[in-house]
């Protein structure tokens, strides 16, 4: 059974005007090596629209293979579409062509995985500040390392660690400084991709809190790009599903928890281990019915 | 009172620990291998004579003298001399001027050429790349000695047509390394980062590309260096090399080849000073290469050996191993007696080679597995439970020692058995499944050939035998078709059905104890219930004991009967899940289950512990996680904890702990 | 697999042509004309004129390059400019000694540098740490020299075997095969180091691989674990490079059987390139290549067989 991609009538109430809106986006990778004389595309992004307001944490979730990661470095004009458009604030960033126009780098940020190789090791960590500063014209070169401290104190570095290498960091902190990077050229939308996954949960808290705040003062937008269901029910206000390169659900996240009828998103929700242990026999002997059924798919 | 309390690190920020020196530089590294600084010595001495060559030199090197030809070494020519009466000790020294030269101008040469192209196809990639790479796979046809024929046939004889052959012959090397480096390089997420704040592409190829290029350019350049010494010897050899009246190594073994039924001694000197120069470039090369390594981030010798340089600075504090472990008599973590025990483990203490002694891993860890019950692990990384669960199996990694405790399998004591009497144990008394069910299995046997290992060791099943119950398993285990599946390559299956052939094969030789060690965490949500829920089936039907090892709150809350939760090297409590989890006793339980997200309450912050995990060989003396606590006293901070009535808190009767859900 | 073949052979034929059109091109990167390389400084023009003609030179550049290629296609390589011998004739009488040699070369290498690898990687330590030593001497030894030392201990000195000793395995197979004792482990000792210490590199790596516990956790015995799985896990990467140790191998071969009078390819190749000899350094070249490429397709092969990762694909 193929489900049709949803299309914008399945959008949550759209009264605010999205900052970013993705329409009919189609991605495909080369797969077989390059050298290959017969190349397949495969298409890993299908058809997939959702939009992001200002101010708002869009949970941007799905299981290995889904696409999810594609679609943020999509955006972030790291990998090209094949088809669909993505609009920010009103321009046509697919139109781009092949220079970025230095206002979307400014404007559209990102938060890597990998704490470990997000951060050039050669370098000290002040320099994954200043750098972009410089690319983007701001103030002096004095102005630029205060202005590198100044990201240190809103993600709660101590302004000693500026001029440490990343390998005399904890991962955590690692991860803060990049975060410091993307929100020091002041952003509208940062992509965090499984920005907080390789994180131990008692770090993953302090950054998860960290960006709430941020986006708080700040009025960012978050795209969190993620696996992890329980994360995303904690920080986004609305929630994109996606399974095979398909949205196959996109709502609000209380709505999506609570009363969704996907049958997708009801079999996500219900593998994800409760962390309270009443009640377990029961969820267990739900699923296994639920599997001994007759294969609907 | 609870532990949800708002410390929002925003704004507020931690305190920086204090800077270590910086020793991790390439140079300070290099000066710490006495063998590199060896090579460097020799190679300095080397040019240095090849400088001073004309003061150095007893005898004019191209002098005739045809009253001492072809003599042994002696008073008047040290090293003798050749057919013509040349003073052997005198050609050796200038040889070492057109060795050095040729080398030096051969290497220069390729990477003048190769490195650029290299950085072309690398960082284009692409049409350019595809069609570049193949024009450097032409390099793979012909080898090196042969370019350097044709490139001296081509130019003939003479100094620079010499740099040029052998310059030609590495310079598809450097553009293949340099190739290779940037493409790798291209693939940082630091250097994504850098594109997507707008940074220009040259900005980028040389503040990110470039200074991760020089390390291994130097390492084949020096390697490089070497090895031109020997083309160059032999180009000289075959009378290819400069005019015959010029003194160098390769010539001078040509004329020892002709005279060596006269002369036996001739080869010696010019072949000796080869080895000795070739080998101190490679001795350079090594050592970079080794500084290199050492700089990287992921490999398992330098997780130890960062742990090491903690425990160096931990032995000042006077802390070591099993200091702590005075008072507790039962205890080490699981107060339940043994009667119905499968698998109790006391007082384990693991603990790491360092150069100023032992680092504990893991400290006075104890565990009580009871027939048919499933046991969580439940720590963050760092808290030592992996190598507790291997230290019960028996597979420490090299280095990692049990210094140490009692681990009493079936009422028998298995800690310290020798490789063959563990081997009883393994499969059938103990068995375990790993995280990654990829590298779990050999990517290049069949799954088939590998789960009929233990079935016929265990069992003396003929192959056929073993092949049919192997089938039976898999089935058992939901991989469909598994008869046609048993000559499938692990890579041939999803993550999930792979972790399930792990699975079958772990139970095959039925053991009484499985240890799942983050047997789940790799895979995505709906399969690990699938799994976690196969584990609990495949419990009841082999009637065995599950240790769950797990980072994840949630997959103990739905699997385990009782737990132990772990940090920094000790069991801090110990009970039944459902005790655990509602009245957590220990302020890090409680702290760790108001950190995780519950995926029940949308919006809102989670609580956090401030702070990090002190690594190994940096434990305070008192209560490992005082510095984190928010109820923590003075008094924690003096003396060793012990566990006592399941929990490892000197206010544990007078704590009580609340978890608000966030 | 038959897949894997195929492309490997459609990899292999651009490889081939490139090879070739380079080779061709040698002599127009001559300073100077063949000719006049051929009739030296005394050449008058109109002697020069004939010999060019003779030779086809003054034909179109596509006209010769497409009738070299037919030519070579065909197995006709041309005339040696020198003693007007069939080129492949002349190839085709060294071709043997040079296998000999470097197939022993080959051997000694792959025996002794995977033993001594297997061993480095299963006890570290003391003997790590020689066999390290005895590899970074080996890398540094220039093969001809370590001929020359060896010839002179065994054959001048100590008389064990001839000096000159090459025979041809068809004449003689055993003393072929003395005669290519020590030849082969002259030129092998270098190669030896090189494979001894990508084994150890390899072995060590799927020695620490978590497939290693998941057996030896189910009771399979330390030494089969190691025999059976750990060493063909560490084949891979070693068989994969036996391309480069193979073309290193051949290189050395022409400098070795000099040291050791074997008549192959590197004396003739030798005096052509000192005689401005092109068609023979163009035969050699193409003959040398389409041997280390096809040994390499069928090294890939073998490799696909040894990686189903490979064969899959």
């Amino acid at each position: 059974m193929k489900t049709a991609p949803l299309t914008e009538s399945a959008a949550p109430g759209t009264d605010d005007a999205p900052l970013l809106e993705v329409r009919d986006l189609s991605v495909c990778y080369r797969t077989g090596r390059a050298a290959s004389w017969r190349r397949t595309d495969t298409p890993v992004v299908d058809r997939v629209s959702f939009d992001v307001r200002p101010g708002e944490t869009l949970g941007l979730v799905g299981e290995s293979g889904s696409g999810k990661s594609t679609i943020g470095r999509t955006i972030l004009r790291l990998v090209d579409p094949v088809s669909g458009t993505i609009t920010f604030d009103g321009r046509e960033v697919t139109a781009f062509g092949r220079s970025t126009p230095l206002s979307y780098r400014r404007d559209v940020q990102a938060v890597f995985q990998d704490p470990a190789s997000s951060l050039n090791p050669r370098h000290i960590v002040r320099d994954a500040i200043t750098g972009p500063l410089r690319r983007h014209g701001r103030g002096s070169r004095k102005e630029r390392e205060e202005a590198a401290a100044e990201a240190f104190h809103m993600v709660g570095l101590n302004p000693a660690l500026l001029t440490r290498y990343p390998m005399e960091l904890s991962g955590g902190q690692r991860q803060r400084v990049a975060i410091a990077r993307a929100i020091a050229l002041k952003p509208r939308l940062v992509i965090c991709d499984e920005a907080v996954s390789a994180l131990d949960v008692s770090t993953q808290s302090q950054i998860v809190n960290l960006l709430a705040d941020l986006q708080e003062s700040t009025g960012v937008s978050f795209l969190f790009i993620t696996h992890d269901l329980r994360l995303v029910r904690h920080i986004s206000q609305r929630v994109a599903v996606l399974q095979h390169g398909r949205l196959v659900e996109f709502a609000d996240t209380e709505q999506l928890f609570r009363t969704t009828r996907q049958p997708y998103t009801r079999r996500l929700l219900a593998a994800i281990p409760a962390t309270d242990p009443e009640g377990r026999e029961h969820r267990r002997a739900r699923r296994a019915a639920h599997r001994k059924a007759p294969n609907t798919t | 009172m609870t532990v949800t309390e708002k410390t929002p690190a925003f704004g507020k920020t931690e305190p920086a620990p204090p800077r270590k020196r910086n020793r991790h530089g390439l140079v300070p590294r290099l000066l710490r291998q006495p063998g590199t600084v060896a090579g460097m010595g020799v190679l300095l001495l080397v040019v240095l004579i090849a400088v001073a060559a004309p003061l150095l030199a007893p005898h004019d090197p191209a002098a005739h003298n045809y009253d001492a030809v072809l003599q042994g070494p002696g008073v008047e020519h040290w090293l003798g001399t050749d057919d013509l009466g040349r003073d052997t000790l005198s050609r050796l020294l200038y040889g070492a001027r057109v060795a050095l030269l040729v080398s030096v101008g051969a290497v220069g040469i390729a990477m003048l050429i190769g490195v650029p192209i290299g950085l072309l196809l690398g960082y284009r990639g692409g049409w350019t790349d595809r069609l570049g790479s193949r024009l450097l796979d032409v390099s793979d046809a012909l080898p090196g000695i042969m370019v350097g024929f044709t490139v001296i046939a081509i130019l003939g004889r003479g100094l620079l047509s010499l740099m040029l052959a052998v310059g030609l012959i590495f310079c598809m090397s450097f553009a293949r390394l340099t190739r290779a480096v940037t493409l790798a390089e291209r693939e940082r997420q630091y250097v994504e980062s850098a594109q997507v704040a707008g940074l220009r592409t040259p900005e980028i190829l040389f503040r990110h590309v470039l200074p991760n290029l020089t390390g291994p350019l130097a390492v084949q350049a020096a390697g490089f260096l070497g090895h031109a010494v020997v083309i160059e010897s032999v180009l000289s050899f075959l009378g290819l090399g400069l005019e015959s009246d010029t003194a160098s190594w390769g010539a001078m073994l040509s004329l020892a080849a002709e005279q060596q039924a006269e002369q036996p001694f001739l080869p010696f000197p010019p072949g000796i000073a080869i080895v000795i120069t070739v080998l101190a470039f490679n001795v350079i090369s090594d050592g970079i290469n080794d500084a290199l390594m050492g700089g990287g981030r992921t490999s398992v010798s330098r997780r130890f050996r960062g742990t090491l340089k903690a425990a160096a600075a931990a032995s000042a504090d006077g802390t070591t191993a099993g200091q702590d472990r005075t008072g507790s008599t039962v205890g080490a973590g699981d107060s339940s007696d043994d009667s119905d025990a499968v698998l109790a483990v006391r007082h384990v203490t693991v603990a790491l080679d360092g150069p100023d002694g032992p680092v504990p891993l893991v400290k006075d860890a104890g565990l009580t597995l009871r027939d048919g019950e499933v046991l969580g692990l439940l720590g963050e990384s760092g808290s030592g439970k992996s190598i507790l669960s291997r230290s019960v199996l028996g597979l420490l990694p090299r280095g990692i020692h049990m210094t140490e405790g009692s681990v009493r399998l079936g009422g028998e004591e298995i800690a310290g058995l020798g490789e063959k009497e563990m081997r009883r144990h393994r499969g059938s008394g103990i068995s375990v499944v790993l995280q990654d069910p990829m590298t779990a299995l050999s990517p290049v046997h069949t799954v088939g050939r590998q789960l009929c290992e233990p079935l016929r060791l265990h069992f003396g099943l003929s192959k056929e035998q073993a092949r049919a119950r192997a089938v039976e398993l898999l089935t058992r285990v939901g991989v469909r078709d598994a008869e046609g599946r048993l000559d499938d390559y692990p890579h041939q299956f999803s993550g999930g059905m792979a972790q399930r052939v792990a699975i079958a094969m772990a139970l095959a030789a039925g053991p009484k104890v499985l240890i799942a060690d983050e047997a789940t965490s790799a895979l995505d949500v709906t399969t690990q219930s699938q799994v976690l829920d196969l584990l609990l089936e495949l419990r009841d039907e082999f009637n065995m004991s599950i240790i769950m090892i797990t980072h994840d709150l949630g997959v103990v809350a739905e699997t385990c009967d009782r737990v132990a939760v772990m940090y920094a090297g000790q069991i801090v409590e110990v009970g039944e899940v459902s005790d655990v989890l509602h009245r957590p006793r220990h302020p890090y339980t409680a702290a760790l289950m108001a950190s995780s997200p519950s995926g029940e309450v949308t919006g809102g912050r989670l609580a956090t512990i401030p702070g990090q995990v002190p690594p190994a060989g940096s434990w305070p003396v008192g209560c490992h996680f005082a510095d984190r606590c928010s109820f923590a006293e003075d008094g924690c901070r003096e003396h060793p904890v012990h566990l006592a009535e399941n929990v490892r808190c000197t206010r544990a009767d007078d704590l009580v702990l609340e978890v608000t859900k966030p | 697999m038959g897949k894997l073949i195929a492309y490997r052979l459609v990899l292999a034929l651009p490889q081939l042509a490139l090879v070739s059109l380079l080779v061709f091109f040698l002599t127009y990167l001559v300073p100077g004309s063949p000719a006049a390389a051929i009739l030296g400084a005394g050449a008058t023009p109109e002697s020069l004129a004939q010999v060019e003609s003779d030779l086809g030179l003054d034909q179109p550049f596509a006209e010769r390059l497409v009738e070299w290629f037919g030519a070579a296609l065909t197995g006709d390589l041309g005339l040696s400019y020198s003693n007007s011998l069939p080129v492949s004739d002349l190839i085709a009488e060294r071709l043997p000694a040079t296998l000999s040699l470097v197939g022993g070369g080959l051997v000694f290498a792959g025996v002794f540098g995977i033993l001594l690898g297997v061993l480095a990687a299963l006890r570290p330590g003391p003997l790590d740490r020689a066999i390290n030593g005895v590899t970074s001497l080996g890398l540094a030894i220039p093969e001809f020299w370590f001929g020359l030392i060896l010839s002179l201990v065994f054959a001048v000195q100590l008389g064990w075997v001839p000096v000159v000793a090459y025979t041809p395995l068809a004449e003689d197979p055993a003393a072929w095969f003395t005669g290519m004792i020590l030849p082969s482990i002259a030129l092998g000792a270098p190669a030896a180091a090189m494979v001894a210490r990508q084994t150890r590199g390899a072995m060590a790596k799927s020695l620490r691989a978590p497939y290693i516990d998941s057996l030896t956790a189910v009771g399979v015995p330390r030494t089969r674990v190691v025999v059976r799985y750990a060493l063909k896990n560490a084949m891979i990467p070693v068989l994969a490079s036996t391309g480069l140790t193979l073309r290193i191998l051949i290189g050395a071969s022409f400098v070795v059987e000099t040291v050791f009078a074997v008549p192959g390819m590197g004396e003739l190749l030798l005096h052509s390139v000192i005689g401005k000899d092109f068609p023979v350094v163009q035969g050699a070249v193409l003959v040398v290549a389409v041997l280390v490429i096809g040994v390499n397709l069928v090294l890939d092969v073998g490799y696909g067989l040894l990686d189903p990762k490979v064969r899959s694909q």
